[in-house]
């Protein structure tokens, strides 16, 4: 493991490696600067060409599984171009929604931009780390740009409020996720996976389990707290309705896919909880979020934390998902891809509606099919795709989830599951109902914005939620194709 | 008896454990925001000692390194959370974690 005296050769090969995270960096600082000499217009079409361009890159770079960069502290080959390429989608998804937001509540906040960059790249590094310091790293340069998107309207004691909880709770966590992987270098004397995955450091672990078990369990709540799975999930609804809604949707997909491909990483790759109780903790939490987020989740009158509440229910089917084997996490990568295209979609349009925070109640919905047909439509093709409609992408996702859980024998999590997200169904289609169904005459004045920017984001989004339920092998066959390596993924360190 | 004074691998980790239980206690039963995030420090820092008795036990540099990053993102998450606590200070004048109460299920 000693890697010193390194050469430079291998330090410019891992710079190449990491082009698509260098794209992201060099456009955050950039965008910096730009705001600074004043060409805030400019900034949402950078950001975009970036995320653009370093999905591309990482997208047609892809590798075998096992190319590390430094050292052994990055993964670059495998799923981390194609999870690169998923996050920097769903950052240029939030950017079509974004602007005109922040225009309509007349906040011309430039800054937001570079954070968003930086989020995902954060998110990247974290999602695609190969030690458990690039884990942290990754993960507090992640939060720390959610914690300024959650308090982003200063004035606003709802915004501050969200920010506040999330900062302290976020940070909370992180400490206990820091304190475990502590306890797991304390015993193993390493933080890299491949290390971590060696035959002696196994028999170490198992020779000092109770220190092992406390480690991996603080690892374990510093990354469902990331993801609000049941125990730590109070913050979510809070949190989610004081941040501006298209970061919020942005908050509720990248940050959770991220979290999720992190810990299936370790969870898989890492046979750390390979046959041992932690598997069944992260099962009974996954059965307990979806029962809990559904069943809140269908009490709500304000659409917003409705979302929210049903994110928590999503999250608990993909953390279902993640306990099955290597099926399973194809599943999740599936999932959470459709997931970003139908929740970025919902709150984009929910804050395309919204002007002030009353806005997103229910009851302001009502008429909302008459006075503007199309874009109903087109919100509750979003909710009918998380409700899991067929032929919608949303049904393929679960369908996909349910499947790889059920093959591997756990058919008692599947059938709650599923019985979980049929009591989903009521919300969403109490949603449709409100705006299609009600006496036109107590409408309220509400219009969805007319601006073409957020119109053509979710076109595109409405027309890939269709196609892809239709034709889910588009993206499934590149995932289960980076994934087909990953089983020799632990091999040597350079 | 000698051997119960001189200081070894336990006596740090056992500090430090302190140090994170009472950070953890703090966090949960004060009410005051800044007091709070004190708090978040010091079980950040208990984390740092830790780090650092594993890294010495192991002779293993990657430990202390680790302590650095742990150090940086501190002072950017006290620049986050103070302007957090800022603008809240800004609209309530006070930073009561009590106050901070509008959103209820």
């Amino acid at each position: 493991m000693n890697s010193f005296p390194f050469s430079i050769a291998e330090l410019a090969l891992s710079s190449q490696y990491v082009l698509p995270l260098l794209i992201l960096l060099g456009a955050g600082l950039l965008l910096m600067l730009l705001d600074a000499f004043g060409a805030a217009k400019f900034l949402p079409w950078v950001a975009g060409a970036a995320f653009l361009l370093s999905a591309g890159v990482a997208w047609t770079q892809g590798a075998p599984a096992g190319r590390l960069a430094f050292f052994g502290m990055m993964e670059t080959g495998g799923i981390a171009p194609i999870v690169h390429a998923f996050l920097c989608l769903s950052g240029l998804l939030t950017l079509f929604f974004l602007s005109d937001y922040l225009d309509r509540h007349d906040r011309h906040i430039s800054d937001v931009y570079a954070l968003l960059v930086f989020a995902v790249l954060g998110m990247s590094l974290m999602a695609n780390a190969h030690d458990l310091i690039m884990t942290f790293i990754g993960l507090e340069t992640m939060s720390m740009c959610l914690y300024i998107f959650a308090a982003l309207f200063k004035t606003e004691l709802k915004s501050n409020e969200a920010g506040l909880k999330y900062f302290l709770l976020g940070s909370f966590a992180s400490a206990f996720l820091l304190y475990g992987i502590a306890l797991i270098y304390g015993i193993t004397g390493t933080t890299n996976f491949s290390l971590l995955a060696s035959p002696e450091r196994i028999e170490i672990i198992q020779s000092q389990q109770t220190v092992f078990y406390v480690g991996a369990g603080m690892l374990l709540v510093g990354l469902l707290f990331k993801v609000s799975a049941f125990p730590f999930h109070f913050w979510t609804p809070d949190v989610y309705e004081g941040t501006p809604t298209p970061l919020a949707g942005f908050m509720a997909t990248g940050s959770k896919m991220a979290t999720f491909v992190a810990l299936g990483t370790l969870m898989h790759q890492l046979d750390m909880f390979q046959n041992t109780k932690l598997l069944s903790v992260v099962g009974l939490a996954s059965l307990l979020t979806m029962i809990y987020g559904n069943i809140v989740a269908s009490r709500q009158q304000n659409i917003k934390r409705m979302l929210a509440y049903s994110s928590i229910a999503h999250s608990g089917y993909v953390l279902l998902g993640l306990c099955a084997s290597q099926s399973g996490m194809e599943a999740m990568l599936f999932y959470m891809f459709i997931y970003t295209l139908m929740n970025i979609g919902a709150f984009g349009m929910l804050g395309m509606v919204e002007h002030d925070y009353p806005d997103t109640e229910l009851e302001n919905w009502r008429g909302m099919g008459q006075k503007a047909p199309l874009f109903a439509v087109a919100f509750s093709l979003f909710l009918f795709s998380l409700a899991g409609i067929p032929p919608l992408a949303g049904f393929m996702g679960k369908y996909e989830i349910f499947i790889a859980v059920i093959r591997e024998g756990l058919l008692l999590p599947a059938i709650v599951g599923i019985l979980a997200s049929i009591v989903g169904v009521y919300y969403y289609l109490r949603v449709i109902v409100v705006m299609f169904f009600s006496k036109s005459g107590e409408t309220s004045a509400l219009l969805p914005s007319a601006s073409r920017i957020p119109l053509a984001g979710a076109a595109i989004l409405v027309v890939l939620v269709l196609v892809l339920g239709i034709f889910p092998s588009l993206i499934l066959n590149p995932i289960t194709q980076a994934l087909s390596g990953l089983s020799q993924a632990t091999a040597v360190l350079p | 008896m000698m051997d119960f004074f001189t200081p070894n691998v336990y006596s740090y980790l056992a500090v430090s454990a302190l140090m994170f239980a009472l950070g953890a206690v703090g966090v949960m039963t004060r009410r005051n925001g800044i007091v709070v995030f004190m708090c978040i420090e010091l079980m950040l820092n208990a984390v740092n000692l830790a780090l650092i008795t594993f890294s010495r036990m192991h002779n293993d540099p990657a430990g202390s390194i680790l302590v650095f990053f742990v150090m940086c993102v501190a002072a950017a998450e006290a620049v986050v959370g103070l302007s957090i606590v800022l603008a809240i200070f800004r609209n309530k004048l006070n930073i009561d974690i009590n106050q901070v109460n509008i959103f209820k299920w």
